[in-house]
């Protein structure tokens, strides 16, 4: 949810459900992947269920729907060491086997000291609207 | 006469060992009829046309630690879920062979559909069933069109009356499969 104010955007993430249902990896996964997949689930789960981000409001852009925003800094991120976040928002049209859709896919980009994550959701369309 | 006595019977031992060696390995593959294999390879598929039916060739090229286990969204509740289905579909090992009756495949050019009601053993792993399935997608953003063939192998379970489906799934760039 983006909220504008007169010092720029104030970018909320809720997690309806608990810190146990953040999508904290979208793609193939592996075995292997398991140890690092569990370690970024509890680094992330540190953000809580509730974490704000501001952006500055040449820091954002916006065409419609889409939005992307960069450099964000951490408000409100519960006991989290996240430095900046990133924001970005696309349409993506699929076809499985002739069954068609849209889809609104979501990047939250979080920089931390030592690592960089990047975290995607898929939203149906009708799901995300300019207020 | 001694030499072409040692003779025969080193070529019928060979004769004999070859047999068996085939009688192992279950249907004699002719034909390569369809392969999907990432670049670089991790994980393939090869259907082959055998006697009365097909079978499905799995290489999971690095070994059963690299093979696919999921595909999509998780959240850290779904852990415990994915440990067990790694755990499972790793008993299959790095290589496997699943044989399809003819009439348990169809295809429509590299997209293949295969499914078997008969228990199988692959090495440690055992199932109560076991398909195999294709399906090609096509995914587009502003200026971009991706083509991918997602593939799905299913091991079927049987817990009293409730069946269930252990599956590794895995999307591969759509020309990375190809019909032979």
């Amino acid at each position: 949810m983006i909220e504008e104010d007169s010092d720029g955007f104030l970018f909320h993430i809720v997690y309806h459900n608990g810190v146990d249902y953040i999508p904290i990896h979208n793609g193939d996964v592996v075995a292997a992947d398991l140890p690092n997949l569990i370690k970024r689930a509890e680094r992330l789960k540190k953000m809580g269920t509730h974490a704000t981000f501001r952006f500055k409001k040449e820091k954002c852009s916006s065409e419609g729907l889409y939005w992307r925003c960069y450099q964000g800094k951490p408000v409100e991120v519960g006991s989290s060491d996240v430095l900046l976040a990133g924001f970005a928002m696309g349409r993506l049209e699929s076809n499985y086997n002739g069954f068609k859709w849209v889809s609104t896919e979501t990047f939250l980009f979080l920089d931390f000291k030592e690592e960089n994550l990047t975290l995607t959701q898929s939203y149906p369309e009708g799901s995300c609207r300019s207020r | 006469m001694k030499l072409l006595n040692g003779l025969s019977l080193f070529l019928i031992a060979m004769v004999c060992t070859l047999s068996a060696a085939s009688a192992q390995a279950g249907p004699q593959s002719t034909a390569t009829l369809m392969s999907c294999m990432t670049n670089p390879p991790t994980t393939s598929y090869q259907m082959l046309a055998v006697e009365d039916g097909f079978e499905l060739h799995v290489f999971h090229h690095n070994g059963t630690k690299y093979m696919p286990i999921h595909s999509g969204t998780i959240t850290p509740n779904d852990f415990e879920l994915l440990k067990k289905r790694a755990d499972y579909l790793q008993q299959m090992g790095s290589s496997a062979k699943i044989f399809f009756k003819t009439s348990e495949c169809k295809n429509e050019g590299p997209v293949w559909k295969c499914f078997s009601k008969r228990s199988l053993k692959l090495r440690d792993l055992q199932a109560e069933g076991v398909s195999f399935h294709m399906v090609p997608r096509q995914t587009s953003t502003n200026n971009y069109t991706f083509h991918s063939m997602d593939t799905f192998l299913s091991f079927r379970q049987k817990e009293g009356h409730i069946q269930y489906d252990i599956t590794s799934s895995y999307s591969f760039d759509k020309r990375d499969c190809i019909e032979r």
